[in-house]
């Protein structure tokens, strides 16, 4: 045999070997083998990412399957992480209390996030909502005009801060009582949304990080949305951009709105 | 379908923690990797327990990507596929989905049954070795096919395919070895 052909068996060998590692047709033993000798060929190493990208998109020809909503959840949880979508924030938060430990490398992942990430990730996680805010029906609504139809109040384990929300029929305006203040990141604002059971998140105003009284006032069009509003949710986002526009938008606390019974 | 690009993006933005980015490469590409691993274990509940788990070794391992290593949406893929092949060696499923015996000649013939692929690159690769399978013999195809989707061992092709395990082995080697001659003359 010449030495043209072993490099010819040698070559046609590491291709096969490459491939049948793609494929999943090689026993344990040789699996692994593969998996060691990818860390000294680098060779070896290009060919395995060859049939990976060329055997990959027969993937593809599949039609997709959306997975249900509770995956990105668990995964979620299970990498500790702040997720921005309010369908999914709101199962994490309930559940902080509960969590396990996170997967290992998530602290070393969000220790390379940017200081004031940090700060807002450590706020979001540790939010407790402690009371529901009670939107019920506002047609069916019958207590005394300027007399609280609703009440909650948010709190911010970390930094103690709350906020106590109450809502008043007419005229249409949230009142939003802070009892402190928050430390936002500079640049940073507070942004309150609802959404409601059916349709697009809607943009209430700005939530107030400052102690004291504020007011949001609504429009009426946007007020009716609250008798259909499944829930409350506070954003960070960077000041100056239209709400919801902005590149950086974080999830910091959500409030379910449950119905009023009494 | 976010473009090979978009994905490279958040790819990167996930090695550096972001978490948004990942979420956002997640909402891209979930579904995607969840259809094959359905189609690899025949159930839903050991799909979902696979796509956790490809995606916290995304989570994890995401600084190893290097576009040149390939298009990110097949690098996911083979994460899922890999994870999938792990599940599938330890234990068989007890309650499967029904077996889809004409999904090769689907696959292959029938082009209404590709999705649609929004990423011209990805439609190209696509086509490219659709066109390649289709030079292998028969039983060649067959047999990388059933492995690719059903995750089948050569033992396990020996028994679907009622053919000796040596000769299973040679198709899938000559198979794959004509593959690959082929998809370099498509210079794809």
């Amino acid at each position: 045999m010449t030495g043209s052909d072993k490099n010819s068996d040698l070559r046609e060998s590491s291709i096969l070997d490459a491939a049948e590692y793609v494929l999943g047709t090689l026993d344990a033993e040789t699996r692994r083998q593969v998996e060691r000798d990818m860390a000294t060929d680098a060779g070896l190493s290009q060919e395995v990412a060859y049939w990976q990208d060329r055997l990959g998109v027969l993937g593809l020809s599949l039609e997709p399957v959306e997975p249900p909503d509770s995956i990105w959840q668990s995964i979620a949880r299970r990498t500790g992480i702040n997720t921005v979508d309010a369908q999914h924030e709101h199962d994490r938060v309930v559940s902080l209390d509960q969590r396990s430990a996170r997967e290992k490398s998530a602290p070393e992942k969000r220790s390379r996030s940017r200081v004031w990430q940090g700060l807002a990730v450590a706020a979001s996680v540790a939010a407790v909502v402690m009371a529901a805010l009670l939107f019920s029906n506002v047609a069916a609504d019958r207590s005394q005009s300027g007399q609280p139809a609703y009440a909650s109040v948010l709190y911010d384990k970390p930094t103690g801060m709350s906020w106590l929300v109450t809502a008043s029929r007419q005229p249409h305006k949230l009142s939003v009582m802070a009892m402190g203040s928050y430390p936002l990141p500079q640049g940073k604002v507070l942004r309150l949304w609802l959404e409601p059971e059916n349709g697009k998140v809607v943009f209430l105003g700005k939530w107030p990080d400052s102690r004291g009284e504020h007011t949001l006032k609504m429009p009426e069009a946007v007020a009716a949305k609250l008798a259909h509003a499944k829930r409350l949710m506070v954003t960070m986002e960077d000041a100056g951009t239209a709400p919801g526009a902005g590149p950086f938008k974080r999830l910091m606390w959500v409030s379910p709105v449950a119905r009023r019974t009494g | 379908m976010a473009d090979r690009e978009q994905l490279t993006e958040w790819l990167t933005a996930t090695a550096a923690g972001d978490e948004r980015a990942f979420q956002q490469l997640y909402g891209a590409t979930s579904s995607h990797l969840y259809a094959v691993l359905l189609r690899i274990l025949r159930s839903p509940d050991r799909a979902q327990d696979a796509l956790q788990d490809a995606y916290i070794r995304v989570w994890q391992k995401a600084d190893t990507y290097s576009p040149d290593r390939g298009a990110p949406l097949t690098w996911l893929m083979s994460i899922a596929r890999y994870r999938a092949l792990d599940l599938l060696r330890r234990k068989r499923p007890e309650v499967a989905m029904p077996e889809e015996p004409d999904m090769i000649a689907t696959l292959l013939e029938d082009e209404q049954s590709l999705s649609p692929l929004e990423e011209n690159e990805n439609q190209q690769s696509l086509d490219a070795i659709r066109h390649c399978l289709g030079t292998l013999a028969p039983q060649q195809r067959d047999s990388v096919l059933l492995a690719y989707y059903e995750g089948l061992t050569h033992q396990e092709l020996s028994a679907r395919m009622d053919a000796p395990l040596g000769t299973v082995k040679s198709w899938i080697r000559r198979g794959l070895l004509r593959l690959r001659e082929c998809l370099a003359e498509s210079s794809v």
